[in-house]
């Protein structure tokens, strides 16, 4: 045991309890549960699951607003389409109809005899 | 299994070895959470700290030379408690509660008064020997000494070596591990 004693300067007293130290901490290792065990084993392998981060591909920022911006495109014309084929019915929805002959006669006649009361 | 056929073997053994990721991660995982469980004595806490740890090695460093890979572990796993103890100082902050001494880095002058006494090293032997007892005289030091003591002691780092994964100087580094040797020879010498 004094033989793994690792290579530090101190006193015998201080190479005697290092030594003792990791003996204990080493037979210490061999007292962890079966569960803990397991569960360390679970969490290596989940561990070497996960995908190197250097080799994960990046897409550029300016790419992706690009794609984006070209996939929004179909949606803004078929927008528009729709946009305009609505507006000439609420333009002759919105339009008066024409006032015929005699309507402009009764208007007149209504506005005389408005201006002969007053 | 690899496990029964390679003991779990420090990190300054395991550079040595020609290993798999797999390998290497199931050489150091009991040591790493061996590590974690003397500084948060939470078994959760310590399995989530080891499986983080794992994961960054893989994602980050899995293309690195083998040889790089103990000193790049230890690295994320001393940066991993740290963050967790930090998690816990913010907790107890928050609540009112009075926070642990993070880092003994107070330049106390006591603490550096070498005990000149004779001390049989027999008897500190069979003191030490005694696992329990060993394990609470490391869980009551402060974390950085605990940190220089397991990477200089167990791990077999040099100062180098343990200066870098801890983050500071090779001065402190010696200091953290001067006052730990302290801490555990009093420790053990009052506790057996």
């Amino acid at each position: 045991m004094v033989d793994k004693i690792s290579p530090h300067n101190g006193s015998k007293a201080d190479q005697v309890l290092i030594a003792a130290v990791n003996q204990s901490l080493d037979k210490g290792l061999d007292d962890i549960d079966e569960l803990n065990l397991q569960r360390l084993k679970n969490a290596r392998i989940k561990a070497l699951n996960h995908s190197p981060v250097a080799t994960r591909k990046w897409v550029p920022l300016s790419v992706a607003a690009s794609v984006a911006a070209l996939l929004l495109i179909p949606v803004m014309m078929h927008q528009y389409s729709v946009d305009s084929a609505i507006e000439p019915e609420l333009e002759i929805v919105s339009q008066e109809m024409p006032i015929s002959a005699e309507e402009m006669d009764d208007i007149d006649m209504l506005m005389t005899l408005e201006g002969g009361d007053a | 299994m690899l496990e029964s056929g390679l003991t779990h073997s420090n990190l300054s053994e395991v550079k040595l070895l020609p290993l798999s990721l797999d390998e290497f991660l199931s050489q150091v995982e009991r040591r790493a959470y061996r590590t974690a469980m003397l500084s948060t004595r939470k078994p959760a806490d310590a399995l989530d700290i080891v499986q983080d740890s794992m994961t960054q090695l893989v994602q980050y460093y899995r293309a690195r030379p083998a040889a790089e890979w103990p000193l790049l572990f230890q690295r994320i796993l001393q940066h991993k408690i740290m963050d967790w103890h930090r998690q816990q100082t913010r907790h107890k902050k928050w609540f009112w509660q009075a926070s642990n001494n993070l880092d003994d880095d107070s330049e106390d002058e006591i603490n550096l008064v070498v005990d000149e006494r004779e001390q049989d090293p027999a008897e500190l032997l069979a003191r030490a020997s005694d696992i329990q007892c060993v394990i609470n005289a490391l869980e009551q030091l402060p974390l950085r000494q605990r940190q220089a003591f397991m990477l200089r002691a167990w791990e077999g780092f040099d100062v180098q070596e343990t200066s870098a994964t801890m983050g500071c100087s090779e001065g402190s580094v010696k200091t953290h591990y001067f006052r730990a040797l302290q801490a555990l020879r009093e420790h053990l010498r009052n506790n057996a």
